[in-house]
């Protein structure tokens, strides 16, 4: 049988065999490299070398730094702030939420953990002022999912890695894609507040003092974007060194300021870190072989090659990338999904004429939709189980929010200037 | 399965301690290079060999409480012991896996013992690091084995791995 035909037909039965995705990869990978007649060692020394890397290291770092600001005390902060800001208008609440997830997304690196921390305050808050259940909830998986897009974000420094592009540089880049999906979102869920007359008679009225006593109350949390950002924007820090920062800067503030952080939930958010760590680079490591292989079969150049001569109209193109990256991110997991097609096509996207960085963003947006579409949207189950409404009613709820979301990924995949233009500008690329 | 003091497994303790010594020794770093503008480049070698080692352990940790990440959805249909018992021929093609991985893993630390390959600032071995693959993915295995087993025993399913990243 062809090698690859072999790879790819191997790949999927034991996947639906139930094998775990790393170990389907891992078992392909060794079927094929019989095949080739590539020595076994390499199988070992990958398993090796894909973990001994200095930047991959940043990843449980930010996974970290996030569980422990949310542990220490800094979310609850945010969210005071952003009511003051947003005050008393309609759909106030859920426009606080929009905020909240986009301060909290400056600090974390995750979509799911953005959802959970600020959803478990304001999904029930939003209950109480009688918002419907299936609206809060809807809100909260979109706007969490923002979390990715604006860094630090864990998918950018795995796109960063797999596609050897600078993280930096994503991170730059992701910053007005980001707040334009913000403000997508505040458009749609204000529309929608509107008609259904959302309204907070709890909230108060707006007024200048109350927002600077709200930001004095949430200054730690709102210098750690600031720092952690602005030192790798600056030249400062690299990655790496920015997110041990952003681990010891939530341990000062939480252990000194807000006192919050104690032994016990320290250790919590060090085993969490760590497991998670061994499940995202247990695909990493794997996904590397099979990267590597695809390369010898000369597989992305077959793929580009056959889809730019099927479809010769580079928008129609762009168009259909957009609408793969959509369909499979329903189906898999985020990270996964970054390691098996970021060599497949980036290939494709770059034939017309997409900068890389371009097309990490473009990704990490589609990583921020599959969060939010069933049947495997993470953070539909997760504020599902907050709200207690069912993932379908949330589902069909996040509809008009996901239509927002896709006409930024569709803005940001015609219009390079989107991405490209801050990092050009600060110097990131050429 | 067996919870070590503070109703914690082993793997998970070690796995920690090695994660927050990575934290210590690059904070250790970051503040000799920008407090004293110091800097020492063994620092980034041991930071980057006890990362190894945690990573390791985090696969154990993971798999120890069943969360690497499975494509189950093609699963709902069918009943719990149907269910369970793919999950057990999934979980023996893992071990044959995990047996690929260990029998060239233990030869190419032979090897490395006979032709060392040195590492640049500490000047050390690599083999010493390179070790945690072959002994890693036994642990694992041992997890991998204990949670088949209990499967059957304690008719446990896999827990949503879905919440991931």
């Amino acid at each position: 049988m062809d090698p690859t035909l072999a790879l790819a037909l191997s790949f999927t039965i034991f996947l639906l065999l139930g094998v775990p995705v790393a170990i389907s990869i891992g078992l392909a990978a060794i079927i094929t490299m019989v095949q080739i007649g590539l020595p076994m060692s390499y199988l070992v020394q990958t398993a090796y070398s894909a973990v001994d890397e200095f930047t991959i290291i940043a990843v449980p770092m930010f996974i970290l730094a996030g569980t422990l600001m949310e542990k220490g005390g800094l979310t609850e902060r945010l969210i005071d702030f952003s009511k003051a800001i947003v005050g008393p208008a309609p759909g106030g609440l859920a426009t606080v939420t929009i905020v909240a997830c986009t301060f909290f997304a400056a600090i974390s690196g995750s979509g799911p953990a953005t959802a959970a921390a600020i959803g478990s305050i304001m999904i029930p808050a939003m209950i109480k002022d009688q918002y419907d259940k299936g609206f809060a909830a809807a809100i909260t998986s979109s706007a969490g999912g923002i979390g990715v897009v604006i860094p630090p974000s864990i998918p950018m420094i795995i796109y960063g890695i797999t596609s050897e592009t600078s993280i930096t540089a994503l991170f730059v880049a992701g910053v007005i894609p980001g707040l334009m999906l913000a403000f997508a979102l505040f458009v749609t869920s204000a529309f929608i507040s509107r008609r259904h007359n959302y309204r907070s008679a709890s909230a108060e009225p707006r007024s200048l003092a109350e927002i600077g006593r709200a930001a004095r109350d949430a200054k730690w949390a709102l210098f750690a974007p600031v720092l952690i950002l602005g030192g790798i924007y600056g030249g400062v820090f690299t990655v790496t060194e920015a997110s041990v920062v952003a681990v010891l800067y939530a341990l000062f503030v939480g252990i000194f300021i807000y006192r919050e952080i104690k032994v016990p939930n320290f250790i919590d958010s060090a085993v969490y870190a760590t497991r998670l760590t061994g499940v995202v680079m247990l695909v990493l490591v794997t996904g590397r072989i099979v990267g590597r292989l695809l390369s010898i079969l000369q597989i992305p150049q077959l793929v580009s090659g056959f889809l730019i001569d099927a479809v010769s109209n580079p928008v129609v193109l762009i168009l259909l990338i957009l609408l793969l990256l959509i369909f499979i991110g329903m189906w898999m997991e985020t990270l996964t999904q970054i390691i098996i097609l970021t060599p497949l096509l980036l290939p494709v996207a770059t034939s017309v004429g997409i900068h890389p960085i371009q097309f990490g963003i473009i990704f990490v947006i589609a990583c921020e939709i599959g969060y939010s579409t069933p049947p495997l949207g993470v953070n539909l189950f997760v504020t599902s189980e907050i709200s207690r409404a069912s993932v379908e009613k949330v589902s069909k709820s996040s509809i008009p929010f996901l239509a927002a979301e896709f006409t930024v990924m569709v803005l940001v995949a015609f219009i390079p200037g989107l991405t490209l233009w801050l990092p050009r500008l600060l110097g990131f690329i050429n | 399965m067996r919870r070590w003091f503070g109703g914690r497994t082993l793997e998970e303790w070690i796995g920690a301690a090695l994660m927050t010594s990575v934290v210590a020794l690059l904070g250790l770093q970051v503040i000799a290079r920008y407090g004293f503008g110091r800097s020492f480049s063994w620092l980034e070698e041991v930071s980057r060999f006890t990362f190894v080692w945690a990573v390791y352990f985090g696969f154990i940790m993971a798999a120890e409480a069943d969360r690497h990440i499975r494509v189950s959805v093609q699963f709902d249909m069918l009943p719990r012991g149907g269910r369970k018992l793919m999950l057990t021929l999934a979980d023996f093609l893992w071990l044959a896996f995990n047996a690929v991985v260990i029998w060239h893993g233990y030869h190419f630390t032979i090897s490395m013992f006979e032709f060392p390959y040195i590492s640049q600032t500490l000047g050390i071995n690599l083999v010493w690091v390179q070790m945690i693959v072959p002994l890693g993915f036994l642990f694992l295995s041992i997890r991998v084995a204990q949670v088949m087993i209990d499967r059957w025993r304690f008719d446990v399913l896999p827990e949503d791995s879905r919440r991931n990243s």
